[in-house]
């Protein structure tokens, strides 16, 4: 499992303020896109509330960044996805890579 | 001295002042103190100073329950017992480990860690340890690469193996004890009975016997049974002429409580990129220390899990690696250990070199207490004796959901924490991603680590010996070994085998000193 390549799969790129919000910087180095999409599809299979572009996006707005991510894991903000022990933000991350790259 | 008991005449009585019963780590420990000294003590082994595999048959029983390794290859029946194969894992149990812990049923050790610490740093050298140092900043200050993935972390700490070369007890201090004027070793002598008093409040003697057919009695003022934690069970349940349920059995509580370590593959680490994390890693017969991630104790006590920890295993060798439970499979002692060792180097071999030095994915391997549980216990065999009459041990080993409740959560707050510092991220590995599946996989398999089947407490009710190593009940009767645990910790337990039975010995002098 190499990093990514953001631009892999994606058909139908949305704006580079929305890639930035699907990009989960750290686990993009870990994980390739298909294991990024697996963990995002089964996220949005756990939280059906969260399934939609337009929530994930408003949720992930304004911006993510390291510190949002660490701050997930500091307040105890994590879902088990597949094994994978994600912050939240993460999760949320994978589910709309999932969806804008499907 | 040593004597080897077949060749004595029948009905041999042998006397001394202290007699010690086998002659592994728990046994040899005591029996090295007490050298030099005014006493004269009788050492015994029941087998011979190497390998015998008629001997080695009578540690043969039956396994119910959680599959487990066979009986006859997991203790080894000659002088110096089963030394003579360990790996020579060495770390202390924790402070934590000995309390009371109220999510712990029948945990609380009637002693603290601070009774053991001067025996822990007199047990270092007894396996050619280091300097008795297990904090890690004092091997850090020495090796500054010894880099910690969750430094100052609140939640997961280091916690600090020494490794011995390993020491064969019986190899090393062979010399010493035959050459030992106030030292008797009688080898192929195997405790078959223990008579005591009326109304068994004292032994007597003991019966020794062996394949040639010699029995002999041994008489002493004390006794100390170190014959293995399966083994001690067994002896004091077949004494059931005088005491019906067996000796030291008077609450039903010999052969209950056998703990082992679980030993599974958990987890996998992931890393942005290689890193040797060489603070973690061992080379064996090189390294001299490693550490593995535990859970602190105040995450312990808020989490209300076991006591365990992860080891980390470069990629590159954990995709060859076979659980031990798969390779330990013969009946044979050497055999097992032959079949064990050649699969780990071979995991070793296949890995590339490039992913021995530095790796960006570890698998998480976990060695854990399991809760101390009644039901899981060794019992008599009813209708299979060994060559010499002796009942054959079935051991039903148990486990329970709390140690897949605490293995899990203990991957989830390592999980956590290597998020939270952003060093990392883990993958709990199938077998513990549905938190309703408390079922174990096949791959599950033990520390060959047996506790716990004579419990330590002050109460007879709720104990087989007291904080002294003694047989409630009965005077001169003393158990060594890791038998009297009251929990089983995370670490492997000979260290602690050794720091108790220094203290037993201690406490043997003083008692000795006062007749």
């Amino acid at each position: 499992m190499g990093a990514i390549t953001m631009t892999t799969g994606c058909g139908h790129r949305t704006d580079s303020r929305t890639a930035a919000l699907e990009t989960p910087d750290f686990l993009s180095h870990i994980c390739d896109a298909p294991t990024l999409r697996l963990l995002g599809a089964a996220y949005r299979a756990q939280t059906p509330s969260e399934a939609s572009q337009e929530t994930l996006i408003r949720l992930l707005r304004p911006r993510v960044t390291a510190q949002t991510i660490k701050a997930d894991y500091a307040n105890g903000d994590i879902i088990t996805l597949k094994g994978w022990v994600l912050s939240r933000t993460e999760a949320r991350q994978c589910a709309l890579f999932s969806l804008d790259s499907n | 001295m040593h004597v080897d008991a077949r060749q004595l005449p029948e009905n041999t009585l042998i006397e001394g002042d202290i007699c010690i019963v086998g002659t592994g780590p728990a046994g040899l420990s005591i029996a090295l103190q007490w050298d030099k000294t005014p006493y004269k003590v009788i050492l015994l082994e029941g087998g011979g100073l190497d390998y015998d595999d008629q001997v080695q048959d009578f540690y043969a029983g039956q396994s119910t329950g959680q599959k487990y390794y066979p009986l006859k290859s997991t203790r080894l029946h000659y002088f110096g017992g089963t030394s003579n194969h360990w790996s020579g894992y060495c770390s202390p149990y924790d402070p934590l480990d000995f309390e009371k812990r109220d999510w712990i049923p029948h945990s609380g050790w009637p002693i603290n860690r601070s009774d053991l610490d001067p025996y822990y740093a007199r047990a270092q050298s007894i396996v050619d340890l280091g300097p008795c140092e297990y904090d890690v900043a004092w091997w850090q200050k020495k090796d500054p690469e010894l880099r910690s993935l969750l430094p100052g972390n609140p939640s997961v700490w280091n916690k600090v193996w020494q490794f011995s070369p390993p020491t064969r007890l019986g190899k090393k201090y062979g010399p010493q004890i035959m050459a030992s004027k106030n030292i008797h070793l009688y080898t192929y002598a195997n405790l078959v009975d223990i008579t005591a008093n009326e109304p068994v409040t004292a032994i007597r003697s003991v019966t020794v016997t062996n394949l040639a057919g010699k029995k002999h009695t041994v008489k002493a003022k004390r006794f100390v049974l170190a014959c293995s934690t399966i083994q001690n069970a067994r002896i004091l349940l077949s004494c059931n002429t005088q005491a019906k349920n067996g000796l030291g059995n008077d609450h039903d509580l010999v052969g209950r409580f056998f703990m082992e370590h679980l030993q599974i593959k958990s987890a996998w680490l992931f890393l942005p990129k290689p890193d040797p994390l060489k603070l973690y890693m061992i080379d064996p017969g090189v390294t001299k220390m490693r550490c593995e991630l535990a859970i602190t104790p105040e995450m312990q006590r808020k989490a209300r899990i076991l006591s365990g920890t992860a080891s980390l295993l470069p990629y590159g060798i954990a995709e060859h690696a076979m659980a031990s439970i798969q390779t330990w499979n013969s009946d044979d002692p050497r055999k097992s250990l032959s079949n064990f060792r050649s699969s780990n180097a071979a995991s070793r071999q296949k890995a590339s070199s490039t992913s021995l030095k530095a790796s960006n994915r570890f698998m998480l391997s976990t060695r854990i207490e399991q809760a101390p549980n009644p039901s899981s216990r060794i019992t008599l065999n009813p209708t299979e004796k060994d060559a010499l009459g002796m009942h054959r041990s079935i051991l039903h080993w148990e486990l329970t959901p709390f140690e897949k409740r605490s293995v899990r959560t203990m991957y989830e707050l390592i999980g956590q924490e290597v998020g939270r510092a952003g060093v990392a991220r883990l993958q709990l590995m199938e077998h513990l991603q549905d938190p309703s599946d408390y079922s174990w996989p096949e791959f599950t398999s033990g520390g060959w680590h047996h506790m716990g089947t004579t419990r330590m407490s002050d109460d007879p009710h709720t104990g087989v010996v007291d904080a002294n190593c003694k047989l409630h009940g009965v005077d001169n009767l003393y158990i060594a070994g890791a038998s009297c645990f009251v929990t089983a910790a995370a670490p492997n337990p000979t260290l602690t085998i050794i720091a108790l039975s220094l203290r037993l010995s201690d406490h043997l002098k003083k008692q000795l000193a006062s007749v």
